[in-house]
């Protein structure tokens, strides 16, 4: 930590959380050096960037029946038996606390419970949408499915993503080994709150 | 002593430190620094220290009526459970719970304008948290969610009513409650 003095020049270097870069020269140098390193320490324990400062999860049913079932080789919500998307609702930034909304950034993790009834091992595809209906990209995600009968849950990527606005996740089997189709009950997604 | 860590004053002149942050080019008190970092903990008065969300995710039948469902002569029947910030590991007496009413809805002639409350298992209205809004989509839930408000622990139930009686049949579907614990 280097002394400056007033008037302060460019500083360019992208924020880091709170990080102290220098002080100004004083009867109490040491004073300051001392809290300020311990800001510092304090920073690099809990502010630094991808530390997660709260995490919750938010689920809905998946489709408006008990089981949902895509068509052949069909994206569920594709299908005309299929048009109702329940949302899984991200709050607005201020809702869920932040104040420091620069350095501050939501990310989501969709998970889909789904069953393989016909015990077929075939692939799944999933995908994480906004209630526009607009992929948000980087969550197409290949499975080979290998839970059975018995219900196993499929997790997505972490993205980041815009709040206030709601999501859901379509699905897909392809018939690979045989025609028995995937069968969907419940989805969710994990929200965090994440340092830049 | 204080159960805030917020730094209300601080002696002015040499002995007040000051410091450049990363990315600034001005120089801040320390002061002011710490104060900073202790908002970011959730540590001064009315910061969000954590969230977290309860739901029911059972739908409620459609209805087109501009008449709330509970009362204390009608009794919500299914429940979305509050707890305790102590439960949760916060002190009692040191933060308190917020909670925001996200209710999802269709209606089958959009738009529609609706009010939706909380109500505990009682039937009575919680204060703060009535909420306006519009049902614009038939097969997509819309939002409409409330401002934030305190609420004590034990079990509430979202209701839901028409602003214009007759206009459209709305259906209330997932429940959920975004809940924050606030440093008092």
């Amino acid at each position: 930590m280097s002394p400056i003095k007033e008037p302060v020049i460019s500083n360019p270097k992208p924020n880091q959380w709170l990080s102290i870069v220098a002080m100004l020269s004083g009867a109490y140098n040491q004073f300051a050096k001392q809290v300020s390193d311990w800001i510092n320490a304090a920073v690099s324990n809990y502010g630094a960037a991808g530390k997660v400062v709260t995490s919750y999860v938010v689920g809905n049913k998946f489709g408006t029946a008990s089981v949902s079932t895509p068509l052949a080789e069909g994206w569920f919500f594709d299908t005309a038996v299929a048009a109702n998307k329940n949302l899984l609702f991200i709050p607005s930034l201020a809702d869920l606390g932040i104040t420091d909304a620069n350095n501050l950034k939501v990310e989501v993790q969709g998970r889909l419970t789904v069953s393989d009834p016909g015990i077929t091992n075939d692939p799944l595809e999933l995908v994480l949408l906004d209630e526009s209906e607009v992929e948000v990209p980087g969550t197409l995600t290949n499975v080979v499915m290998s839970g059975g009968a018995s219900e196993f849950v499929v997790a997505l990527p972490w993205v980041e993503v815009p709040t206030n606005t709601g999501y859901y996740i379509d699905f897909r089997k392809l018939d690979v080994n045989a025609p028995t189709q995937a069968q969907a009950r419940y989805s969710s997604l994990i929200v965090r709150v994440v340092r830049r | 002593m204080t159960s805030s860590t917020a730094i209300v004053a601080s002696l002015k002149g040499a002995y007040e430190p000051k410091v450049r942050l990363e990315g600034e080019d001005k120089l801040r008190p320390l002061t002011e620094v710490v104060n900073m970092f202790a908002q970011n903990l959730g540590a001064t008065p009315g910061s969000v220290a954590t969230v977290f969300s309860v739901s029911n995710h059972i739908g409620d039948a459609a209805k087109n009526t501009d008449t709330f469902n509970f009362s204390g002569s009608a009794l919500p029947g299914r429940l979305v459970h509050v707890p305790s910030v102590v439960e949760l590991g916060y002190a009692a007496g040191e933060y308190k719970m917020q909670a925001i009413v996200v209710a999802h809805l269709r209606s089958d002639t959009p738009p529609t304008d609706v009010e939706v409350r909380l109500v505990d298992a009682s039937g009575v209205a919680v204060s703060g948290s009535l909420a306006a809004g519009s049902v614009k989509k038939v097969d997509t839930d819309d939002i409409v969610k409330s401002t934030p408000f305190d609420i004590q622990p034990g079990g509430y139930a979202v209701d839901m009513r028409l602003v214009v009686d007759g206009a459209a049949q709305v259906t209330l579907l997932n429940k959920a409650l975004l809940l924050r614990v606030v440093k008092i």
